[in-house]
């Protein structure tokens, strides 16, 4: 009888032995008859309209999957590239640009609207028109909040902007400005469409153009699940060619384990954001690839100014000499990061190498904050989101570091941690004593870095989280960008340095490397240096060895 | 024991906890258990004493360090290191203090309300015993981890929150083995000899049935105690459990995940720990079972 | 019979009661406006507030609040969540079907390794059989289960790479969900690529199932061992012994029957671990059940969610446990009077 027992044992063993070993066959070679591509996410998307947003996660999703721009950015050249519009010219006195628009470009057809026609001048008014139009129907539609446009003052430099003919649009700004080009190349300035507002307004959801999104990219959205995935179908009738995959779908996967762990096992083919601690493993897997750039991002601690003790200089002052950089370069990018001495990374051509540099100094931070009067110390704390961004990929850490710094001189620091909506929501309120966060640029000019995080508009529209402007400032920053002469812009960049530099509002941390991995089977992935991820070009290729030991 | 130097052979026979004890030492896996289980609460009691550092303290110069029997590994950072430079070995003897010290904490404590209330509910009958017997299957159907929710919605992440969930969820149990076990007892032909006796309710319940549950009550608790450890380390992994820095085996667990392609030790060690510490707990407990079954027949 | 399914029934119901109870208390305990945590309505409109104030009641006693309270989660009304701003009950048939699925699987593969190593180690008792089936099952319910499923993801996954470790099922496959369990629904849909998705939807499982099957599996184990060894030394074995039956139709005909009683009474006190281990393999797995989705919304404080979810995951439980107490007592005449406390 225990015969019998044993006996059926035996053959349950063998039919999952069989069903295993086939699993593995499955998984190893990859060769999945579906021709989709999974991108591995680290986060929910807060809209579909970049217009709307200044964070990764929401442009990486949308900005190059659903929508296209006038112009676009060349990565390999540096340059600006044509985009919806073919072909433009700037007047002699660089206040009017004249946008050529292409033909024949259709807008995506849904199961929530179908085109009647395609794009011209009448999108282009529409899709800028909303951001600088106070009496714009759609322009308090989803908040009324463009943060991006905000803080470069969009609607203060353009004067009007004219259809001359259906293909064929001048936008005329009150003062020159050197930066308007790669502003309208960035991720967030996107063409919607006019016929798709208008259809929206007759059946009064006119918030849909934001969640249910409409554009001219390579994918059009077909599902949102929240915090699980986001599927697009290919456009097939895409001015630049159709994409060759059947389907693209988002796997929202916030933890960057998880993600690579997919990448790993077939469940994912791109994945975002890997941690620089899993970057050896990536590079020992043949069938991984890894893509690397260097980082045009900062990360770094913003003090709320306006609330004491950060008011005070000093004390600012010495939290920058207590807080070891080189540690945290270690520590949390695994080395793959430099130590940050500015905002500005030293690619950029503003970069001012003349700064005076906060070492680290536990002995004169103890110092600086007696003078101050706190030499018991004292409490603080510090704002960190678990999610990893590009600038950092992991702010608790961080923040755990710069707590057992902090009190070696004698500071007290709870950390503080949301969801990242929750986070971002909360910010608002500036009911934090600092923050951990960051900044990636969106093209390769410096005002890039500095009019969306300190100026006072951006304070208004919630980029700048030191809660404090200088108006001095302000006006060093359109100084800068009346004029297109390098020399000139880096000199006044160079002294907006180091009055940043004096009054220390944030402590720059590090400059963190871009890293993307993806299967080497996937192909047209370019690593972009300023956000926002394409698939437009992605494609499979059949591996023709994919055993273990072949280069 | 026959005394040398007396005339007569004295016969003492052992009393039941002896004969149990007896009966216990002779399996050999419970011995072992008991050992780890006394190791455990020493090392409880001098976790600081004998740990090399400061479990928190953050030797940036020794991060991700692998134990030191690997060719990478220090012997000073005996288990290696985290990624923020805490020794593991230091960590793991706090942890002792608090996943394995809270949870005998609280095993006791929902031990003697447990006890209590089943006693209670044992003794009573109609719908006294009734109410409490639906409040209790109401409660039983909740588990800690669920308490632990709800407490943490309500109140944030603490030690005490967690404890005090784990706690709660355990009353149930001790409520419901006393209450059958005493239920048990209480048609015996003893018991109702001592009623006719003329014993109160106190007296049975002190003089009689006491004596002959407390075997069932003491093999309940050590079964909580590693049901409590299991909890404690499964609040901790989830995160719903004390916040950081902290020492406990579970969320040193889930940290390693973090770093499982690195350092995979991260991971391996602490689980080791709770495994092995509920090991000895349940071979301690299956060993009493076995020497009580024996023991009284 | 049927008294005994009544008063069972009415046990249910007042147990049930029990716990809306302490779940409203906690809801009245949780940090916010009451009327916001128990709709999911984070600012709530004047039209809404006076709907809210009507469906539950919030102007009257505490009683009303607490009689409102249960009629709205009876009919389906459990709010919105903070987070997704969707209906709960939506979410709730969703996450649902994949947890029972996960737990019905896990509980079958554990039935079907506990059984047969229980009975080997009854029949055979202080051999070597009996001690190796005794010491894998003390070591395998020490192992906690967040270890084992991390440390399968480890190897099965990372190191060797066989099998995902993440998720029911590769997104690229679109599978309506009718049930919402995947292997039915594949096979209801109309999918080209079915056997594909087949072997991927298992693929997906094996992982979670077994880990989260492990420690049912010793305790079945256990009490099988324990119920068959108390039935085998009962005087009608023996009398069955003496009489020359075979030790096989002994074992199956006659004891096991009779020990599968006690045995599935026990099991059913072990419901509340299995649900938490379930949870706790949801999470370490992705696995988009109940489990994942009431931890989420704890990382989230997302009020509605979490007493949602309590309700949800508590009433199962005791579901199940009067189920399987009313199914016992219709087959069984001798638990029947240990239920009523007669003797």
């Amino acid at each position: 009888m225990t015969n019998t027992v044993k006996k059926i044992f035996k053959y349950s063993i063998l039919p999952l032995y069989i069903l295993l070993t086939g699993c593995e066959q499955n998984h190893s070679d990859n060769s999945r008859v579906l021709p989709g591509i999974v991108y591995c996410s680290e986060g929910d998307p807060n809209t579909f309209n970049p217009q709307l947003t200044t964070t990764g996660t929401t442009t990486d999703a949308t900005s190059y999957q659903l929508y296209n721009r006038l112009v676009e950015y060349d990565p390999a050249l540096g340059t600006i590239a044509p985009g919806l519009a073919h072909h433009w010219h700037i007047n002699e006195n660089g206040k009017i640009y004249t946008f050529y628009l292409r033909k024949k470009v259709s807008f995506h057809t849904n199961n929530y609207f179908n085109p009647t026609r395609t794009f011209n001048a009448d999108d282009v008014l529409f899709s800028f028109n909303r951001i600088i139009d106070k009496q714009h129907p759609y322009n308090q539609v989803s908040g009324g909040s463009y943060p991006f446009f905000q803080s470069v003052d969009f609607s203060g430099q353009i004067s009007k902007i004219v259809k001359v003919h259906p293909y064929m649009v001048t936008i005329h700004l009150k003062e020159k400005d050197s930066s308007f080009l790669a502003n309208l190349a960035t991720n967030f300035a996107v063409i919607l469409s006019k016929e798709y507002g208008e259809t929206l307004l007759q059946r009064q959801t006119p918030e849909l153009i934001d969640t249910n999104p409409i554009g001219t990219g390579p994918f059009y959205l077909d599902s949102y699940v929240q915090s699980s995935h986001i599927r697009y179908k290919p456009n097939k009738s895409y001015w630049a060619g159709a994409p060759v995959i059947d389907q693209l779908v988002f796997d929202i996967t916030p933890k960057s384990t998880n993600r690579i762990a997919k990448l790993m096992t077939g469940d994912c083919d791109v994945s975002a954001l890997p941690q620089s601690s899993e970057l050896d493993v990536l590079r020992r897997n043949i069938s991984l690839e890894l893509q690397i750039q260097t980082g045009f991002n900062v990360s770094y601690l913003a003090f709320n100014r306006n609330k004491p003790p950060f008011n005070q200089a000093k004390v600012r002052k010495a939290i920058a000499h207590a807080i070891n950089k080189r540690a945290i370069v270690e520590a949390v990018y695994y080395g793959s990061a430099t130590v940050a001495d500015s905002i500005l990374p030293p690619l950029s051509w503003a970069y001012n190498d003349k700064l005076s540099q906060y070492r680290y100094d536990p002995e004169l931070a103890r110092q600086l904050l007696a003078e101050a009067g706190f030499s018991d110390g004292f409490e603080m704390n510090i704002w960190a989101a678990p999610v990893q961004r590009i600038y950092n990929p992991n702010a608790l850490k961080m923040a755990e570091l710069i707590q057992g710094q902090l009190a070696k001189i004698g500071i007290r620091v709870n950390i503080v941690s949301y969801g990242w909506n929750v986070f971002i929501d909360k910010l608002s309120a500036f009911e934090y004593d600092s923050v951990l966060l960051g900044w990636t640029a969106d093209n390769a000019d410096p005002d890039n870095f500095f009019r969306p995080l300190f100026s006072c508009a951006s304070l208004e529209s919630g980029g700048n989280r030191t809660n404090w402007c200088d108006p001095s400032l302000d006006r060093k920053f359109t100084k800068a960008i009346s004029s297109t002469n390098q020399a000139y812009r880096t000199n006044i960049y160079h002294q907006a340095l180091a009055q940043l530099n004096q009054e220390l509002p944030l402590i720059p941390l590090a400059h963190a490397l871009r890293f993307q991995v993806k299967r080497r089977a996937i192909h047209g992935m370019p690593l972009n240096p300023y956000g926002g991820i394409s698939f437009a070009k992605s494609h499979r290729v059949k591996q023709l060895t994919a055993k273990k030991g072949t280069p | 024991m026959a005394r040398a130097n007396s005339i007569y052979q004295e016969e003492s026979i052992p009393s039941p906890i002896q004969q149990i004890w007896r009966y216990f030492i002779s399996y050999p896996v419970a011995v072992i258990g008991l050992w780890v289980f006394v190791i455990l609460l020493i090392a409880a009691v001098i976790a600081p004493f004998i740990a090399p550092y400061s479990p928190h303290f953050q030797h940036t110069d020794a991060l991700l360090l692998p134990p030191s029997w690997h060719p990478d590994g220090q012997v000073a950072y005996f288990l290696g290191t985290d990624d923020l430079g805490r020794d593991i070995f230091s960590n793991l003897l706090y942890g002792v203090r608090t996943t394995f010290g809270s949870s005998m904490l609280v095993t006791l404590i929902a031990a003697f309300f447990g006890i209590i209330l089943g006693i209670l509910s044992g003794m009573s009958k109609g719908l006294k015993s009734s109410i409490l017997n639906h409040i209790l299957d109401a409660t039983l159907a909740i588990p800690s981890l669920l308490l632990a929710i709800v407490l943490v919605a309500i109140s944030g992440q603490s030690l005490t929150n967690v404890m005090m969930a784990v706690c709660i969820a355990l009353i149930p149990q001790f409520m419901r083995a006393t209450h059958t076990a005493v239920q048990y007892e209480l048609p015996r032909e003893y018991v109702v000899a001592a009623k006719l006796d003329g014993a109160n309710q106190v007296q049975v319940f002190f003089h009689v049935i006491l004596p002959n549950i407390l075997n069932a009550l003491v093999v309940q608790t050590t079964l909580a105690i590693s049901v409590a450890i299991i909890d404690i380390a499964t609040l901790g992994f989830l995160r719903i459990g004390v916040p950081a820095p902290t020492s406990e085996w579970g969320t040193m667990l889930a940290d390693g995940v973090d770093l499982i392609f690195i350092a995979p030790w991260n991971v391996t060690i602490p689980g080791l720990a709770i495994f092995v510490s509920v090991l000895a707990i349940n071979l301690v407990g299956y060993g009493l079972q076995r020497a009580v079954k024996e023991g009284l027949g | 019979m049927w008294f005994f399914i009544i008063r069972r029934f009415n046990l249910f119901i007042l147990t049930v009661a029990i716990l809306y109870f302490l779940v409203f208390l906690m809801m009245q305990a949780l940090p916010g406006d009451f009327a916001t945590n128990i709709s999911g309505i984070q600012h709530p409109t004047s039209g809404q507030l006076s709907e809210l104030n009507n469906a539950y009641q919030l102007d009257k006693s505490w009683f009303n609040q607490y009689i409102s309270f249960i009629d709205q989660r009876i009919h389906g009304e459990f709010g919105v969540s903070f987070t997704t701003a969707q209906p709960i009950w939506q979410e709730i048939l969703t996450f649902l079907p994949a947890t029972i699925e996960l737990c019905l699987y896990a509980t079958t593969i554990a039935l079907l390794i506990g059984f047969p190593l229980g009975i080997i180690a009854a029949v055979q008792p202080q051999k070597p059989a009996d001690f190796t089936v005794l010491g894998l099952s003390l070591v395998g319910y020490s192992i906690p289960v967040f270890w084992l499923g991390v440390s399968a993801i480890m190897y099965f996954g990372l190191e060797l790479q066989w099998l995902p470790v993440a998720g029911r099922l590769n997104l690229l496959y679109q599978v309506p969900p009718i049930t919402g369990f995947t292997l039915i629904d594949i096979w209801l849909s109309d999918l080209q690529y079915k056997q594909l998705a087949y072997r991927d939807a298992f693929a997906h499982l094996i992982m979670p199932t077994l880990t989260l099957a492990l420690i049912p599996a010793t305790m079945v184990t256990r009490i099988t061992r324990t119920a068959v060894r108390e039935e085998l030394n009962a005087n009608y074995i023996k009398a069955f012994q003496s009489r020359g039956l075979s030790p096989s139709t002994i074992i199956y005909r006659h004891a096991l029957p009779n020990a599968l009683q006690p045995i599935l009474s026990q099991l059913s006190l072990q419901l509340s671990t299995l649900l938490t281990s379930a949870m706790v393999t949801e999470v370490i797995f992705s696995w988009p059940g109940i489990g994942n989705w009431l931890i989420d919304a704890i990382y989230q404080r997302d009020y509605p969610v979490i007493s949602a979810g309590i309700l949800i995951c508590a009433g199962f439980i005791i579901l199940v446990s009067v189920l399987t107490d009313i199914m016992l007592i219709a087959t069984t005449p001798k638990r029947r009077s240990a239920v009523d406390g007669s003797r």
